[in-house]
């Protein structure tokens, strides 16, 4: 992404979003997620606390990342006075615009935070072009 | 039930009169509480926290806990194109009903969930003698 485009790139709820967070009255998808690209790839953090890796998915399909898996509730003898960690399966779908290489996906899981890296399809990689003098 | 929430919100409160010095945010986590009959367990949900930036603390019949998150994995190159959250710090308070024994209290970290468990205390070492006048 060479030039900020406020009509492509503006998101007007993302600061309402982060507004919200935290207070309560928002429920937002599980994992929350951060997007973020360079010119060779996409990167991609999220947010599953209580999460075992063995029980995430990653799919790379075209343009469109999938991450899904499993989140397994505690086992407790009781009763509950609060509850407000989701459990049970989540899946979120990203679609990007431009293709993206299944082949070359870097993904490691610390502290409850995924980090993902994606490379773009060959064909949608950022060129540097050498400019000859005349 | 509502009245004792709304003292709990006012303790807590008055346990932050200061305001921070650093200027990240800090977030509510999310947390399950259960109880038991030996004990309270508190469960919250702190992602990219590590152990060793955890802190629980009890006192005044207040619980608090903290954690400092570390600052995010991708390189420079990276730019943020649509971003949902943005890394802050955990904290949140609960004003404890039952009596608990703080030596007994035991707190694990993993995988970004903090479980704190609050054993209660027993009778036998709340009981008051009484003597025979």
């Amino acid at each position: 992404m060479a030039l900020w485009n406020w009509t492509t790139d503006w998101d007007p709820w993302s600061a309402l979003r982060l507004a919200a967070r935290g207070t309560g009255w928002e429920r937002q998808a599980f994992p929350a997620i951060n997007v973020y690209e360079s010119g060779e790839a996409f990167g991609v953090e999220a947010e599953v606390p209580g999460v075992a890796p063995e029980d995430l998915d990653l799919t790379v399909e075209g343009n469109v990342l999938t991450i899904s898996g499993v989140r397994k509730g505690d086992e407790f003898k009781g009763t509950f006075h609060r509850r407000e960690r989701p459990a049970g399966r989540f899946s979120r779908s990203l679609s990007f615009n431009v293709p993206l290489d299944g082949g070359h996906v870097e993904a490691q899981c610390t502290d409850g935070v995924l980090v993902a890296r994606i490379a773009k399809a060959p064909e949608a990689k950022a060129r540097k072009i050498a400019v000859k003098s005349a | 039930m509502a009245d004792q929430e709304k003292g709990a919100m006012e303790r807590r409160e008055e346990t932050r009169p200061a305001e921070r010095t650093r200027i990240e945010r800090e977030y509510s986590p999310d947390v399950d509480i259960y109880e038991t009959e030996k004990e309270l367990v508190l469960v919250a949900d702190m992602p990219g926290v590590e152990r060793q930036s955890v802190d629980v603390d009890l006192s005044g019949g207040v619980l608090t806990v903290t954690g400092r998150v570390k600052a995010r994995r991708l390189d420079d190159g990276f730019g943020c194109i649509d971003c949902e959250f943005r890394p802050g710090d955990f904290s949140r308070s609960f004003a404890l009903s039952e009596e608990i024994d703080s030596s007994k209290i035991e707190a694990s970290m993993s995988r970004g969930v903090l479980r704190v468990r609050l054993p209660k205390a027993t009778p036998e070492s709340r009981k008051i003698a009484i003597k025979e006048g």
